[in-house]
C-alpha cells in the first residue's frame, strides 16, 4: 500500500482558529445595511469554507448569539462565558471531536484583558486528550500595550507550564490572535515560543513551545508575472497608520508542546498546518468590509508506535 | 560590594514593601466597599463573610467519569496538591436563628496585593489592578445568578 494511502487513513485532527473581527464585545452586528449585509453574508461563507477544513473552529470577536446563528445544522458549537461579552465560541463536529471540559479565564489590567478559552478534547477514535487554549490578545491600538502584552504573555506561560507539571508528554495546543509577530519579545520571550523544533525536542526543562508559524512570516505566494490584486503577507492587515509603510503582521499563530514533535502519538503535520486564503473569499474586497483577519488551521496526525498494528 | 550598592538594595526594598502594603490596602479597600454597597443594597439584610475552602491547584482537565480517573491517577502519583481559595459568602440571618447562605466567587489575593483571581461558575478573572478588580465585580454583580442569590437571601431574611 503507498504511504500517502496509509496517512489518509490515520486518524488526524484539524484545529482552526478566526478572529471573525466581526463585532466589538458586546455589539450585536448589523445586517440593517447594504454593507452590513454583505459582510455577514461573507462571514458566513468563510465559517462554511473553514468547516470544511477543520474538526473544529475556536473563533474570536463573537458573542453566543452570533456565534450559533453561524453554526450549521451538523455542527455544535459552545459559547464563550459571560453571556455578550465573552468574544471567543467555539464550532465543532460531534463527529470527530468530543470536548470534555471548558473553562473560560481572563487576565485584566488597565481596562484590557487577554481572553482564553480553555478545551479539552479527545478524537472520537483515539483516546488521548488534548488541550486547546484558544487565546486574543489585546491590540495595538493603544500606544502603551507592549508592556501589557508581555505581562499577558507570561501569564499565559505560567498557565501553560501549571497544566504541563507532572505531565511530560502534555499535548496542548495555544492557538489564536496574539496581536504580535513571533519574533516579538512576548511571543519569544515570555512565551518561550521558538522556531526551531530541535531545541523544543530537547528542552529538559519543558519551557519551550514550537511555532509552526515563523516559517509564515511575509508572503503567501512566490513572485511571479504581473503583480496579483490581493498578495496576503501574514494574516492580518492594518493599513491605517501603516509602520514603515508595512500593512501585513503574522498576528495569529498556533504554537504546540514537544509532545506533538513525537514520532508516534499525536503529531503535528506541519504540512497541512497553514493560513487559510481561498481566493474565493479573500480579496481587497473583503477588507473592504472589515474581513482583516485570515484564518489558520492547525493539523495533527495520529502516529502509531513504530512496528505496531495499524 | 559598596556601601552605595547596598543602599540603593535597601531602598528598593522599601520601595517594593510600600508597594505590596498601598496593594494589599487597596484590594481590602475594594472588598469592604464591596460589603458595604450590598448592605445598603438590600437594607442591612445580606452581608459578606469568607470561608476558606481547599482546592486542587491544579485542575483537573476533563469532567464526569474522566475527570474522576484523572483524580485517582494524580492521587496515586501524589499529585494532587491543594491550593485555599476564599469562597466569598453572601449570608443572611433566617428564621429561628439560622444563617443561611450562598456562594458569591471565590478568591485568591496574591501575598503582593495583586494579582487577585476571581472564580465564578467556570469563569475565572485574574486582575492585574484596582480598575480591573473593581470593573470585574461591577461585571459580576450584574449577572443574573448573582441577582437570583441576592433576592433569595433577602427574602428569607428576618
Amino acid at each position: 500500500m503507498p504511504a500517502s494511502a496509509l496517512a489518509a487513513d490515520l486518524p488526524s485532527l484539524r484545529v482552526g482558529w478566526w478572529n471573525t473581527g466581526l463585532i466589538a464585545p458586546g455589539q450585536r452586528p448589523s445586517t440593517k445595511s447594504k454593507d452590513g449585509l454583505k459582510r455577514w453574508n461573507l462571514t458566513k461563507e468563510i465559517v462554511n469554507e473553514l468547516l470544511l477544513q477543520a474538526d473544529m473552529l475556536i473563533l474570536g470577536e463573537i458573542d453566543g448569539e452570533t456565534l450559533f446563528s453561524l453554526c450549521p445544522g451538523r455542527f455544535n458549537s459552545l459559547p464563550g462565558a459571560g453571556g455578550i461579552k465573552s468574544g471567543l465560541g467555539v464550532i465543532f463536529d460531534p463527529r470527530r471531536v468530543e470536548i470534555s471540559h471548558q473553562t473560560h479565564t481572563r487576565f485584566r489590567k488597565r481596562g484590557r484583558e487577554l481572553r482564553i478559552l480553555e478545551l479539552t478534547l479527545k478524537h472520537v477514535n483515539v483516546d488521548v486528550n488534548i488541550q486547546i487554549l484558544g487565546v486574543h490578545f489585546p491590540s495595538h491600538l493603544r500606544e502603551d500595550q507592549e508592556a501589557l502584552r508581555r505581562l499577558f504573555a507570561s501569564d499565559l506561560s505560567s498557565e501553560i507550564q501549571q497544566r504541563r507539571q507532572g505531565d511530560d508528554d502534555a499535548h496542548l495546543v495555544v492557538i489564536g490572535d496574539f496581536n504580535d509577530e513571533p519574533f516579538s519579545d512576548a511571543m519569544h520571550g515570555q512565551l518561550r515560543g521558538v522556531r526551531e523544533r530541535r531545541l523544543v525536542h530537547g528542552d529538559p526543562g519543558r519551557e519551550l513551545l514550537y511555532n509552526p508559524f515563523w516559517r509564515k512570516l511575509g508572503e503567501h505566494r512566490p513572485t511571479t508575472r504581473g503583480a496579483p490584486s490581493f498578495s496576503p503577507a501574514g494574516t492580518h492587515y492594518y493599513g491605517k497608520n501603516a509602520r514603515n509603510g508595512q500593512c501585513w503582521y503574522t498576528y495569529d499563530q498556533m504554537l504546540v508542546t514537544g509532545a506533538f514533535l513525537d514520532e508516534a502519538g499525536w503529531s503535528l503535520n506541519e504540512e497541512h498546518t497553514d493560513i487559510v486564503c481561498p481566493e474565493s473569499l479573500f480579496s481587497q474586497t473583503s477588507l473592504k468590509y472589515g474581513v482583516d483577519h485570515l484564518p489558520i488551521i492547525g493539523r495533527f496526525s495520529y502516529l502509531p508506535e513504530k512496528g505496531a498494528p495499524q | 560590594m559598596t556601601s552605595t550598592n547596598l543602599k540603593e538594595a535597601l531602598a528598593a526594598g522599601l520601595a517594593a514593601f510600600e508597594r505590596t502594603e498601598s496593594s494589599q490596602q487597596e484590594v481590602r479597600e475594594v472588598f469592604v466597599s464591596l460589603d458595604e454597597t450590598i448592605k445598603e443594597a438590600t437594607g442591612q439584610k445580606v452581608s459578606l463573610a469568607v470561608q476558606q475552602v481547599p482546592e486542587l491547584a491544579r485542575p483537573l482537565t476533563s469532567g464526569g467519569l474522566a475527570g474522576t480517573l484523572e483524580y485517582f491517577g494524580r492521587a496515586l502519583r501524589g499529585e494532587n496538591e491543594l491550593a485555599i481559595w476564599n469562597a466569598w459568602m453572601l449570608q443572611a440571618d433566617g428564621s429561628e436563628g439560622q444563617v443561611r447562605s450562598e456562594e458569591l466567587f471565590r478568591a485568591q489575593i496574591s501575598q503582593h496585593g495583586y494579582p487577585v483571581s476571581l472564580k465564578f461558575l467556570d469563569e475565572r478573572f485574574v486582575c492585574h489592578d484596582r480598575e480591573s478588580l473593581e470593573s470585574t465585580l461591577k461585571e459580576l454583580l450584574q449577572r443574573p445568578e448573582v441577582g437570583g442569590k441576592v433576592r433569595r437571601l433577602t427574602d428569607a431574611a428576618t
